[in-house]
């Protein structure tokens, strides 16, 4: 059955000896039906209140009767209660009761401090008269920020953003920040082993040349830690070399092939503190409706109150249900899929960018089962970067290569 | 001629023929497009027209979930479907 339209809907019968008749003529008039249904010597269906009086001159046509049997939705609810003043106030004030709530801020968190205390961000917040009951259209986020990094001399740096009734604050302090800007100096190394093809250094000294054979882990080009009268340097270059890959399948000549039943089955759990409730056909989390299933969980998650917010969780689980079989490969088949397996491996090593430039495979059988074997070479770019290594002891020879 | 021209067109004969187009989702539900309207209807028995027949679908507890002038959409427990042409029901 259709969901309820919100301009209402109404339940007529059809009796007479043409019912059916008067469904066809109604129906190639532009009026649509649903929910028809035959109840002995008549017909019950429902329509848009707007298209009842269409049928009037179909009833004459066709010698039936109709009758309403029962009307729905919000039209004729609002209609049956309108007249009723205190239903009308109570609306009214509900509403505007949810847009003044919904105008105040209601929840402020605070993310990303590590050595600042939360509760002294907080503070600092209120003081700039960011606290819960404030309007949402008064506030200027980024003067409070502004002020709170004045305030609390351990933060770098302060965020505010504002989504529905909550408020943000993201901290950055200073232990943050010294830790990224010590990752910030890095070597260039080999991410893969490769023979070096090409190689160009914009910051750094290089540690390979064109044609060296370099093995994963390898400084390809060397950056410098900051040390007494000398800035870091961080490595800086593009490294580009021949990679080799291989992608390696096995397929059965008999295969067991699972497919999908078309049967499936949701239940829904709602969590509140820490009480779990079942809504629908499952009880535990442990019942499992099918032998062979795949499963899609799907949560949602809000928390309701302030200043100890409780969660509330939507868990909705949905079971597809698989059966298998058997199915027996011919041998060119069962070649040709083991090369699309083991292509498609050596393809999903090699980054976009890459160039292939030569592949080869081969195919062997033992037993019931085919082996193939599809190898292939690309230049594609092999430097990432890494946070430098500890230098210390040859410093002076940095020193000099360097300068 | 008039069936061969789909072919020799390529196009769909569904919409060209006007004929009924009908798709069966498992046991419970059943869509008639082109569709002429309802000729009869039981509870276990649904007779549909098109252009040159009628659809007739058996079944128990068969309800017309919904009927436009473009489609019919029929639900409950579908035992099965079968095209008869007009032919068939002037002998």
């Amino acid at each position: 059955m259709k969901p309820q339209r919100l301009g209402g809907e109404v339940q007529i019968e059809i009796s007479g000896p043409r019912c059916e008749q008067l469904v066809n003529m109604a129906v190639t008039r532009g009026i649509s039906m649903w929910g028809l249904t035959r109840e002995d010597e008549t017909l019950r269906t429902w329509i848009e209140p707007a298209d009842f009086s269409s049928l009037r001159p179909l009833v004459r046509e066709t010698n039936c009767s109709v009758h309403i049997l029962q009307r729905r939705g919000v039209s004729f609810w609002w209609r049956s209660n309108f007249h009723r003043r205190s239903m009308v106030v109570g609306l009214v004030v509900c509403l505007l009761v949810l847009v003044f709530m919904s105008s105040l801020v209601w929840v402020i968190e605070v993310e990303g401090a590590e050595e600042v205390d939360a509760d002294a961000v907080l503070t600092a917040a209120h003081e700039e008269g960011l606290t819960p009951g404030t309007w949402r259209h008064n506030l200027v986020l980024t003067d409070i920020a502004r002020a709170i990094e004045r305030r609390i001399p351990a933060v770098t740096w302060v965020g505010l953003h504002m989504q529905g009734v909550k408020v943000t604050i993201e901290v950055l302090d200073k232990t943050g920040y010294s830790r990224l800007t010590a990752d910030a100096v890095v070597d260039i190394v080999a991410a893969e082993d490769a023979t070096v093809k090409e190689i160009y250094v914009l910051a750094g000294t290089p540690e390979v040349t064109e044609g060296m054979t370099v093995s994963r882990g390898d400084v390809l080009i060397r950056g410098y830690a900051a040390v007494e009268g000398l800035g870091a340097v961080s490595a800086s270059g593009t490294v580009r070399g021949l990679v080799r890959h291989m992608g390696l399948a096995e397929v059965q000549l008999d295969q067991k092939v699972m497919v999908p039943t078309g049967r499936k089955m949701v239940s829904t759990f709602i969590s509140v503190g820490g009480l779990q409730l079942p809504l629908g056909w499952r009880r535990e989390k442990e019942e499992f409706p099918f032998e062979h299933y795949r499963l899609q969980r799907e949560a949602k998650t809000l928390s309701v109150g302030w200043p100890k917010p409780l969660r509330v969780e939507i868990e909705r689980l949905k079971f597809e249900e698989f059966s298998d079989y058997i199915r027996n490969l011919t041998l060119p088949e069962a070649e040709q899929l083991a090369l699309a397996k083991a292509g498609h491996r050596m393809r999903s090593e090699i980054p976009q960018h890459a160039v292939v430039l030569e592949t080869e495979s081969t195919v062997t059988l033992t037993e019931d089962t085919v082996v193939a074997q599809v190898r292939g070479m690309s230049l594609q770019d092999v430097g990432v970067e890494r946070p430098i290594e500890e230098q210390s002891g040859d410093s002076s020879e940095k020193k000099d290569n360097r300068e | 001629m008039r069936e061969s021209i789909p072919d020799i067109f390529d196009l769909p004969k569904d919409v060209l023929l006007d004929l009924p187009r009908i798709t069966i989702v498992g046991e419970h539900r059943a869509a008639v497009e082109n569709h002429r309207g309802i000729a009869r209807y039981q509870q276990d028995h649904l007779s549909i027209g098109y252009s040159s027949g009628r659809v007739i679908i058996r079944g128990s507890n068969l309800t017309v979930a919904s009927i436009s002038a473009d489609e019919v959409i029929v639900e409950g427990r579908i035992e099965s479907v079968f095209l008869q042409p007009d032919e068939v029901q002037k002998q």
